[in-house]
């Protein structure tokens, strides 16, 4: 019972990162109806231009931390010109495949200027870990939780309470009545997709820190955590996304201490598999 | 004879068809009227199989069309064309008009004037060449339900002059066939008898001539006030 | 012809057939991100067979085409009517699941003084069919090609026949497709095995050549590239995937002032190609106009 109850409070904990990636995810998707594969690597150029910074000047954390933002922004500026913009007209699949060919670009330039292909990333270690009765709540996922949980109300409030997420709000859920309100649905999309890829940036600073280290598969790794949690979700949820991410660190962390370590991914890739499987808008989807 | 008994078809709790029944004999060809969002399309896509109907069936001589997946409704002697053409553009004409059958297309394309450009591809054509193609598809199939969905729409007046030719020409022996057009001129040339849907609802159904004296269609078509 | 020639021969020959798999599913209308997994089955399929059963090579190469094949028909059932997105995130998450998977796959039994087969992490290691029947390597890329040749004809004549109208006709638009009575179902979901199996019989020959096979091998971006091939060569041709393999690696990989920047190079032309020309070099537009003047020069 405590075992479970342990990996129950672990999940939640990885769950939230997850849950900011599914909302990186569901912000591009709900909003330019068009799969965004790159979003993991666009993360994987901010974790690692963040551990560069931190080998240069071990104990600057803010600087880490602003740095791995930043560049996550840059490469995310970088995806929306090539793989939306320049291809709006074309069918939404044809983004999809160009994301693909932007990842492969990203995954060679960050292990070009990789020193090793494992790059180490800073984490505030001084930390305790505090104990709740038999639960122990390890410092590195608490922080996890409690940023993820911070930036989710930020997004919330930014979408609900603001004249911008209005406008996010009002695309996504039919983006020819908002042209005919007057939303600039480009540039709607635009910011969208930045806002998308700082909170991704900031998610990676999460999830680094708690890992402190980090390899080039982390971008299919990001990819399919945020992919499989917006799916989950109801593919364009904001909400769902918070709940599918949940579930899969939940299903992750239940996995891993009931079955071991090797079990965890496959787990989490058979979750994925089951909901594209089963899910009722499968069928017919538009294709090439 | 097609049957259609009592059909409903609901899209998120809004009716989009309400209980509407429709018997067209053998040979005929029935006009389906209506202004926009009065269900045509849709009764054409409950025939089909696209949609579901909440109640009601459809029979085809006798046989229950009614929960067979499309292509099984299309193998039951059920043709179709699309209120915009739906062509397979990456394909040739002839192609476009065999769709993978065992059949000889030439004829068909023959017969709606495109025989000369059966080794373009489906892109190339003109909008009207489009429509013609697809009733060329559609006929090749030589079904027993024919289903017309605006077979002039966005056509010129010398093109919907060809199209009517083309489709007087097209009614097989025996063939049911249902035009759904807006252009009330087109359809009264090719059909002796017009149905008319109003909200999901079937106010009309009769011989042509006495539209014009119905006083439910006057209403809908010219709103309440006027028409009293 | 140099051992370097050769080897380069039979990387292009292996990785065509994978290309060609990710190519039929796009003449379907899918996009597959994960074909790399019945390419990893259809290899270990194929090693289990000759190196720890001692099938002969050409009957393991059969067995891994056929246990492909199987896998695709596995995936076929639960996916055959899924599109857009959701079967690209479901290659996804398949190609993903038979890397991870073959990471716990033990399956040693004793070959003479040793344990042979798949061994985890380690990989499989031992399938030597191909050396201990005195075949020379050259002569293997000779045969690779030539199964490559019949390949690209077969698919070529299917494709101009009957029943590749209704397989491209579900890639353009399966609603009109079952409109006319095309089972879209079936024509998905057979055009996906085959697929499949095409991917298996690569991954045979590949393990034959390699001697060696690991997780590793059903990397994602194995077929995130075999699906790229077809984007470059052109969708509107067989050739065109094969074209796109020859392209990325006869050029870019060999040259050597190029490493390090080759995924960077290959991304960015099919990120441009994907503006210019969506469906790469030999579309369909492209195809018609060439067979028509060469119909016409023989008329």
């Amino acid at each position: 019972m405590v075992d479970f109850l342990q990996a129950l409070v672990d999940g939640v904990m990885l769950g939230a990162t997850y849950a900011l990636l599914g909302l990186g995810f569901t912000l591009i998707f709900g909003v330019l109806r068009r799969l965004n594969l790159a979003f993991g690597p666009t993360i994987l150029v901010g974790i690692y231009a963040g551990s560069h910074v931190g080998l240069a000047w071990p104990g600057a954390l803010a600087a880490v931390m602003a740095v791995t933002v930043a560049a996550a922004i840059l490469a995310g500026i970088y995806v929306e010109r090539c793989s939306f913009r320049a291809l709006s007209r074309q069918a939404p699949v044809v983004s999809m495949i160009s994301t693909f060919a932007v990842w492969m670009q990203l995954q060679e330039l960050v292990s070009l200027f990789a020193a090793s292909r494992t790059m180490p990333y800073p984490s505030p270690a001084w930390l305790p870990a505090v104990a709740a009765g038999p639960i122990l709540l390890r410092s590195d996922a608490l922080l996890m939780w409690s940023g993820a949980t911070a930036i989710m109300l930020a997004l919330f409030v930014l979408l609900y309470r603001t004249r911008f997420g209005t406008a996010v709000r009002a695309v996504a859920d039919s983006s020819e009545a908002a042209t005919l309100m007057g939303v600039n649905v480009a540039a709607v999309g635009a910011a969208a997709f930045l806002v998308a890829s700082a909170v991704g940036g900031l998610a990676g600073v999460l999830i680094a820190q708690s890992q402190q280290q980090v390899t080039p598969y982390f971008g299919l790794w990001a990819t399919v955590k945020g992919l499989t949690a917006m799916l989950l979700g109801g593919a364009g949820s904001l909400s769902g996304a918070v709940v599918g991410g949940v579930i899969l660190g939940v299903v992750e962390t239940q996995t891993l201490w009931h079955f071991g370590g090797q079990w965890r991914d496959l787990a989490a890739y058979a979750l994925l598999f089951l909901v594209v499987a089963l899910s009722p808008r499968a069928r017919g989807e538009p294709s090439l | 004879m097609l049957s259609v008994e009592g059909v409903s078809v609901r899209f998120d709790g809004i009716s989009a068809l309400s209980s509407v029944t429709l018997a067209v004999a053998p040979g005929e060809r029935l006009g389906l009227i209506g202004p926009n969002g009065a269900g045509k399309t849709t009764l054409l896509n409950v025939i089909t199989g696209l949609l579901r109907p909440a109640a009601g069936a459809i029979r085809l001589d006798g046989r229950a069309l009614t929960g067979l997946a499309p292509d099984a409704v299309a193998r039951a002697g059920v043709g179709r064309t699309f209120q915009s053409p739906r062509l397979f553009t990456r394909m040739t004409v002839e192609e476009n008009a065999r769709a993978g059958r065992p059949l000889d297309a030439k004829p068909w394309l023959d017969l709606v004037g495109l025989l000369p450009r059966r080794d373009d591809l489906a892109a190339a054509l003109t909008p009207g060449e489009a429509r013609r193609l697809e009733l060329a598809r559609a006929l090749a199939g030589e079904p027993r339900l024919l289903l017309l969905d605006e077979p002039c729409g966005g056509l010129n007046s010398a093109e919907t002059e060809t199209m009517v030719a083309f489709l007087e020409r097209a009614a097989g022996p025996g063939r049911i066939t249902i035009v759904v057009e807006h252009k009330l001129r087109v359809v009264s040339r090719l059909c002796e008898r017009l149905a008319v849907l109003h909200l999901g609802e079937k106010i009309f159904d009769g011989p042509a001539g006495t539209l014009r004296a119905d006083r439910r269609v006057l209403e809908a078509y010219l709103g309440k006030s006027r028409a009293s | 012809m140099s051992d370097y020639v050769v080897s380069l021969l039979v990387r292009i020959g292996v990785e065509a057939f994978v290309a060609l798999s990710a190519y039929l599913l796009l003449v379907i209308g899918r996009i597959s991100f994960g074909q790399q997994a019945f390419f990893v089955i259809g290899g270990y399929a194929a090693g289990i067979s000759t190196a720890l059963y001692g099938a002969p090579l050409p009957i393991g190469i059969i067995v891994g085409a056929l246990a492909a094949g199987l896998a695709a028909a596995l995936f076929a059932g639960a996916m055959a009517r899924a599109g857009g997105i959701y079967f690209a995130a479901g290659s996804l998450a398949r190609g993903e699941l038979a890397r991870v998977a073959l990471l716990s796959f033990h399956h040693q039994v004793p070959v003479g003084a040793d344990l042979t087969g798949p061994a985890g992490a380690d990989g499989f290691r031992g399938i030597r069919a191909l050396f201990t029947s005195g075949m020379s390597v050259t002569a293997y890329m000779v045969a690779i090609w030539g199964l490559l040749a019949l390949t690209f004809l077969a698919i070529a004549l299917l494709l101009r026949s009957r029943w590749g109208e209704a397989i491209r006709m579900v890639g353009e638009d399966e609603t009109a497709a079952a409109a006319v009575g095309v089972r879209v179902g079936r024509v998905a979901g057979l055009t996906m095995v085959g697929a499949g199996a095409l991917a298996g019989m690569g991954g045979g020959l590949f393990a034959h050549y390699a001697t060696y096979l690991e997780p590793g091998h059903a990397d994602v971006m194995l077929g995130v590239h075999s699906l790229a091939y077809a984007f470059i060569g052109g969708l509107g041709t067989p050739l065109g995937p094969i074209i796109g393999v020859a392209f990325d690696i006869g050029l870019l990989e060999s040259f050597r002032f190029l490493a390090g920047y080759r995924m960077i190079i290959f991304g960015g032309l099919v990120m441009a190609l994907l503006v210019l020309r969506p469906r790469g070099l030999l579309d369909e537009v492209t195809v018609h106009r060439v067979t028509r003047r060469l119909a016409g020069r023989r008329a």
